[in-house]
Formats: structure tokens, sequence, C-alpha cells
């Protein structure tokens, strides 16, 4: 088992493999409050990636792996930063009357 | 109406007019792929801006029609006439709701079933263009690309001779996990990979959710050579790509050089295959110059998170917390405020967007304050032994002054935001008459009050239409006369003489005076020995007598002889114009003249008969005293010659009824202009020169046609102003 609920904490562990994304999405719905801990994953298989993005929940420590940390760890972060509806972007205050 | 709607109104009706103006000049030798990156921004902000609001018929069918933009944008040779008339359809109806929206709050309830029609349109459109290949929609992938990724692609490129920047979005199939991808291991592989954006469609609950169906979508930026395609190979049905020139994701300005200083940090903190041994210089190297920039940037809380950062990240020798505090200085930077940072170069002035009502109300007030300025100026005056007080009126009166030009020159206009109407005018009647026709727009930049150009669009459409309706001749005449089949029309503004003139010129068949006076006879507007009396100037002139219309058959655009008529009197009212020449085969000019200003008048005060007059200055070519030896009688009239021609003398006494004084040996004559030929008006003497707001004659003077309106003086008087056009026949 590469996913796994430890002290109030879901945790990925090593390469989480596309038989995970199951038991992943499990945890999340048994613990709704839980957050991920993902520091000591290596790999990522895309399904356990789209679960882990529906879930929305905190990312707790920082993956060794470049790749996770610097690609993947954006579209994880995104949702818990703010509300799932941005605001629409308005930089241009600008028109002549 | 909220704020956000209000921003809206102004934001949508300028998207639709961008994106119609764009669709227009579409196969017209520009660059099309510049307009349809226009059209498409358009659509794509309009969608994105409507869904703020309950317009939901809006926004599916600005999605649909941005779909279709999307399939198209790569392939501009099937954007033909179909294609562009179906999207103008969609902006107007857009347009339509916008004004729903502001009137009502809500769409109607109709507008679910017009937005299904329109969508069914579009997708017959869509089958035409579904059998090529679909394109990517380039501006809408880079919205998602960071200034910081754009610029770590950037330096990527610079870094990697012969490389190239390719722009991938990647929508695996639902049921790729069960063939045993995983998409997300591809980027894992790829090398030069400077930007990737993985999005989930499934933002329902988690109890619906199936693992194994894949709803990911990715976009990324990669740079180097086609070996991606390679590692793509197996799924290259679900990618999209395009090299993007640098220029693409160059952004320009300090905000951005900043931004990729602090990219390259971050890169340097993430290079993979560094020793580890260097890793604390390459922290201690990347916290320093990113606490310098933001020191530069006067923002002290982010220098103090950075070196905090840079810290932690020595003690632990991970550079992790280093990169997260760079991200966040990245993603936040819009949001920070950057107290003490130089004023951005000041190529551009900055325009503010300001509503209507703020500035006519700054335009009324302005005009109260020259009011009180006037009255207290007369009172110094009056009064004025005080030194200190005629100083101080004298300062009052030129703040005053300076403040009013200032207000007036806010409240200007330019007439080309009336004529961006008229491309689209043209173009539809053009089709619908099958006389076809270009529109030319000179002078658009030609600016007067706001007041004044709001006065153009209805006088505009009469003649522009009744230029293609009756001043054109059908494809086959022009042929026939040796004339290009597609005809031209010409919109021209420019300024003379402190007014705004607009001609409308067509190259037709020119006015037919023949014509013109049979049909005036046949209406009893005139004798048929009256007719034939007339000169062809004077011939001309009946075109704007009610009631004469000089097409052969009506048609519902013009032609039904109220279209003259009320051009000139929309701009009389204002103090204006309208001038005709027509040279039969060549076409016809017919020139409208403006003040530039409405809301602040020159008056020339007279005196007749004991009264003070007030006469709008722009009229007035010159004043004479005419010795009355040198007024004749023609024709029961008075009559003098003024630079070798006759004019016509009238008594403002007589044209008011009121009792003349006996005539002074020399008679003082105001030369004015009506209807583009001087008359001599006589009065019994000239008063001073002022400048003030008139006042529209209400109540019951409102039926006063000899008069303008009414100006409050300084002593607290009333002068009425002369509508000399109005009494001068």
């Amino acid at each position: 088992m590469t996913v796994a609920f430890t002290d109030g904490t879901i945790c990925l562990l090593k390469d989480c493999i596309l038989d995970e994304a199951e038991s992943l999405l499990q945890l999340l719905l048994d613990h709704p409050d839980a957050a991920i801990d993902w520091s000591g994953c290596t790999g990522m298989h895309s399904a356990v990636l789209q679960v882990a993005m529906a879930g929305r929940r905190r990312m707790v420590g920082q993956p060794a792996d470049d790749f996770l940390r610097r690609w993947v760890g954006p579209a994880l972060a995104a949702p818990a930063e703010g509300p799932a509806i941005r605001p629409e972007k308005n930089d241009q205050s600008v028109v002549s009357i | 109406m909220t704020s956000l709607l209000d921003q809206f109104m102004i934001e949508g009706r300028a998207l639709v007019q961008e994106a119609s103006d764009a669709l227009l000049s579409l196969g017209q030798g520009g660059d099309d792929r510049t307009e349809l990156g226009v059209i498409f921004r358009a659509f794509h902000t309009l969608k994105g801006s409507s869904g703020l609001f309950d317009a939901r018929p809006m926004t599916r069918l600005l999605h649909e029609a941005e779909e279709l933009l999307a399939r198209t944008d790569e392939q501009t040779e099937i954007v033909g006439p179909a294609l562009v008339d179906l999207l103008l359809t969609c902006l107007d109806q857009v347009a339509g709701w916008l004004d729903d929206l502001e009137r009502d709050g809500v769409l109607p309830a109709s507008a679910d079933l017009a937005a299904d029609t329109l969508i069914r349109q579009i997708g017959g459109q869509q089958d035409k263009t579904d059998d090529a290949a679909p394109a990517l929609a380039v501006d809408r992938c880079l919205e998602l690309i960071t200034p910081a990724e754009r610029q770590a692609a950037l330096s990527l490129h610079r870094a990697l001779p012969d490389s190239a920047i390719h722009l991938i979005s990647y929508r695996p199939l639902p049921g790729c996990f069960f063939n045993g991808d995983d998409p997300l291991r591809l980027f894992r592989d790829l090398s030069g990979l400077a930007a990737l954006h993985i999005d989930t469609d499934d933002a329902g609950p988690l109890d619906n959710l199936d693992p194994f169906t894949c709803t990911l979508s990715f976009t990324a930026l990669v740079v180097g050579d086609d070996g991606w395609r390679d590692i793509f190979r197996l799924c290259g049905d679900q990618v999209r790509s395009a090299v993007l020139p640098a220029s693409a994701l160059a952004t320009g300005g300090g905000q951005d050089a900043i931004a990729a200083i602090l990219a390259e940090q971050a890169l340097m903190l993430t290079v993979a295959d560094a020793p580890p041994a260097g890793l604390a210089g390459r922290i201690a190297a990347a916290a320093t110059v990113a606490a310098n920039i933001m020191t530069h940037e006067g923002r002290d809380a982010d220098k103090a998170m950075i070196i905090k950062a840079g810290r932690d990240a020595l003690a632990l020798n991970d550079a992790a917390p280093l990169l997260q505090a760079l991200n966040s200085l990245g993603s936040g930077r819009d949001a920070l405020p950057a107290p003490s940072s130089p004023a951005p170069a000041a190529s551009m002035p900055r325009l503010l967007r300001v509503s209507e009502d703020r500035v006519d109300r700054l335009v009324r007030l302005s005009g109260e304050l020259g009011l009180i300025q006037n009255h207290l100026g007369w009172l110094t005056r009056e009064r004025g032994e005080d030194r200190e007080l005629h100083q101080l009126g004298t300062s009052l009166e030129r703040l005053t002054r300076e403040l009013r030009a200032a207000v007036l020159s806010i409240s200007m206009m330019p007439v080309g935001d009336v004529f961006q109407r008229f491309p689209r005018l043209v173009r539809d009647l053009s089709i619908r008459l099958g006389k076809p026709a270009r529109l030319v727009m000179e002078g658009a930049r030609t600016e007067a009050e706001k007041a004044v150009v709001e006065l153009l669009p209805e006088p505009l459409l009469h003649l522009v239409r009744n230029a293609l309706d009756h001043g054109i001749e059908v494809a086959a005449t022009r042929k026939a006369a040796g004339k290009p089949e597609t005809a031209t029309i010409t919109l021209r503004a420019f300024q003379q003489g402190g007014r705004l003139l607009v001609e409308v010129t067509d190259d037709g068949g020119g006015i037919d005076t023949a014509a013109i006076r049979r049909r005036a006879v046949a209406r009893g507007l005139l004798s048929a020995a009256e007719a034939a009396a007339l000169s062809e100037t004077d011939a001309l002139q009946l075109v704007f007598a009610p009631g004469l219309s000089t097409a052969s058959t009506l048609s519902d655009l013009s032609g039904r002889g109220v279209g003259m008529d009320a051009v000139r009197a929309a701009v009389d009212k204002a103090g204006g114009g309208v001038t005709l020449r027509s040279t039969p085969g060549a076409g016809t000019t017919i020139t409208l003249s403006l003040p530039l200003t409405l809301s602040s008048l020159r008056l020339l005060v007279v005196e007749v008969a004991g009264l003070r007059l007030g006469l709008p200055m722009d009229m007035v070519l010159e004043t004479v005293r005419l010795p009355r030896g040198h007024i004749n009688r023609m024709r029961g009239r008075d009559i003098f010659t003024w630079r070798d021609r006759v004019v016509p003398l009238v008594s403002l006494a007589g044209l008011l009824d009121l009792e003349a004084p006996p005539p002074a040996p020399e008679a003082r004559v105001l030369l004015v202009e009506i209807n583009g030929s001087p008359v001599g008006v006589e009065v019994d003497g000239l008063g001073e020169r002022m400048d003030a707001v008139l006042r529209p004659m209400d109540g019951i003077l409102a039926g006063l046609s000899a008069y303008l309106g009414t100006v409050l003086l300084g002593d607290g008087t009333v002068l009425l102003v002369i509508d000399l056009k109005g009494i001068v026949r």
C-alpha cells in the first residue's frame, strides 16, 4: 500500500500507481477533513492525481521529487488557496470617455 | 445597478464594437490573423464577463461562438461571408441583451429560445469546419501561462540555440487509463518543460467521482526541438500544438523583468543535475537577488519573507522553502502594493473610465460657476474701489475660464465614435440593395463636444442611406457610364473656422434637378412657372423641403420624403447648417456644419428698439456700418452690395415686430450666414461679447420659435437669445 491513513493524515508514499486511485478516493470520502501528506511521494499516476485534485485538501510537506514539486504541486495547491470561483480578472481600468 | 454591472455594460459594448469592427475588416487586405485574434479575445472576454451575471443564454451563445472561432482560428480561408454574418448576428443579439440587462437587470424570457436558434446555426457552421483538424486556441491556452513561466520559457529559449517554443494542449481520452496510459508520466519524460498546467473537469462531489475516467487536461510550454512529438506519438490525436514566436510570450514592462529575474532564481534552485554541494551557494545567491529586488520595489514585508525563507532553506539544506517563497512572490505580485516603486514609463497617458453623468455634472457645475463668476465680476466693477477685491475677481475670472476650458476638453469626443457604426450599415445596405459599395472614412479623430457628436448619428444615418438608396446607381448603370462598379461613399470630418464640418459624399448620379422641379410642382409646393424660374442651386435646395422625395419607388430604407427635412431640422436646432453640392453624373456632397460646443455659447449682444438681445457669435461673419445711400430696393426688398455680392438686408426690429427708432444716417449691419448665403441684419447698436450658458426655452415659452433660449446675466437680468435662422426666411 502506498496510500495510507496515519495520525489523522492521508499519506502518499513512494510511487502511487493506478490502483491506488480507488484507495485514495475511499480515504478522502471516509475522512472529509484529513490533509494529504505527500512528502514521501516519489511518483503519482494520473488517476491518483485527479482524485487528489478533486479532493481539494490541504497538502502537507513537499515531495523530494523535482517534477512533482514543481509541476504537480501547483495543481494540488491551487484549489486549497482560494475559492473555486475566481473573480474575473479586470486589470484594465482604462478606456476613454 | 451594481458597479460591476455598470462596468460590464461599458466593457461589453466596447467589446461588441471591437469584434464587429474586426469582423468587418476581415478580407480587406489587412492581417486577418490579427483581426481573428481580436475577435476571439472579444468573444472570450464577453463570455467570461457575462458569466458573472444572470445571463446564462448570453454565456451559452458566446461559448458556442467562441468554440466555433477556436476551430476557425488557424484556417482563415473558411471565414467566409456566411460566418461573418452569423457572428455579426450573434453580436447584435448580445448588444440587445446588454440593453435588456441594463434596463431590467435580467434577460428577457425569450433569450433562451433566441440563443438556441443561433446556437443551431453555429452548429451548422461547425459541421463545415469539422472536416479540418481541430486547431489550437493559442490565446486561450496562453492565458494560463504566468509571466514567470513565460520568462522561464524565454530564458530557456535564449539558452538553447535552434530551439523552438512549443505550446502543447493535451486532453487525454476519458478511457485512456484502461489502455494503460498515464498522461502525467509523459510530461515527466519531457525535456525542456517550461510550464505545465493541469486541470480537471471534475468539480462535483467526491462520491460521484469515477477515479478511472480521465478528466484531466494539460497545457504546457516546451522549449526544444520536435523531440516531444516522439513522447506523445501514441496519443497524437489528443494533442494540439503550436510553435510560438518568442514575441507571443514577451509581455514587456518593468514588472515582467522582475518576474523574469525571480523566475530565473527559481530555475537555478531546481536544476536537477547540479552538484548537491553547491546548493547552499545557490540558495544564498537566489535569496540575495530576490531580496534586492524587493528592496528596489519597496516591498519590505516580502523582503523579510525571502530572507527568512532563505535562512530556513540553508538550515535544511533544501531549496524548497525558498522556492515556495519565490513562487508566492510571483503569484501574489498583482495583489501586493508597491508603494515606492517608480511610476511606469509614461509612454501612454493613462486613461480613466468615467461615467457620462459625472462628466455632464461637471459641465453643468462649471457652467453655473461661470454664471456666479459673471455676477461677481459685475459686482466688483460696480463697487470697484477695492483694489484687492478687484484683483481677486480677475484671478477668479481667469481660473473659471481655465476650468471651463478643461471641462470642455474632457467632454470632447472624436466623431469616429459615431463613424464606427457605418461600415456595418453600408455593408448590410449594399447587400440588401444589390449595389456594391465601399465606405471611406476620413478625419475620424476630429473632436467636438460630446453633445455635438451625439447629434450626428441620426442625420448621418439619413444621409448615408439616401446616398446608397438614391445617390448611387445600380452596378449596370455605373458600368455603362464608365464608372467603377463598386461605388464609394465618403464620410469626412474636419474643423474649420471654429466649427465641426461633416461631409457625406457619394460618387453616384448626382441629384436630378429636373425631377425635383417636377415633383415639387406635383406636390403643390411650387407652381410650374416658379419651378422653372428657380436657379439650379435653388432647385437643389428643394430637397430640404418637407414632403419631397425624388426616388421613383419608395423603399423601406429611405425615400419617404422626410429624410432631408429631418436632417436639416436636427442640425438647425443645434445652431448648425446643411449645404448640398451635386454634380450630375459625378455625385453629391452634403455638408453638415455644427458648432464645436453647445454648452458654452459665444454671444454678441445687440440693441434693437431699446431691447438688448443675444446672437450666437458663430453666425456673424462681419459687422459693417452702411451709409443709407448704399441701400437699394429691388423687388420690394432692401439690398446692398458686400464684397461684390448682392446681399439682402432685413431689419431685426421689423422681423420681431418691434417699433424701430428713426433711422440713423448709417445703418449698423451684421452679416450673418443663413443656409450658406450671407444676409445683412440691421440692428440699432452693438453691445459686449460674452461666453454664456444657454438655457433652452421651457414651460410656456417653449413654443416661441424666434428664440434659442435665455442667458442669465451677471446683474441678474435675463438676456433673450434670438434664433436668426428661425426668423429670417
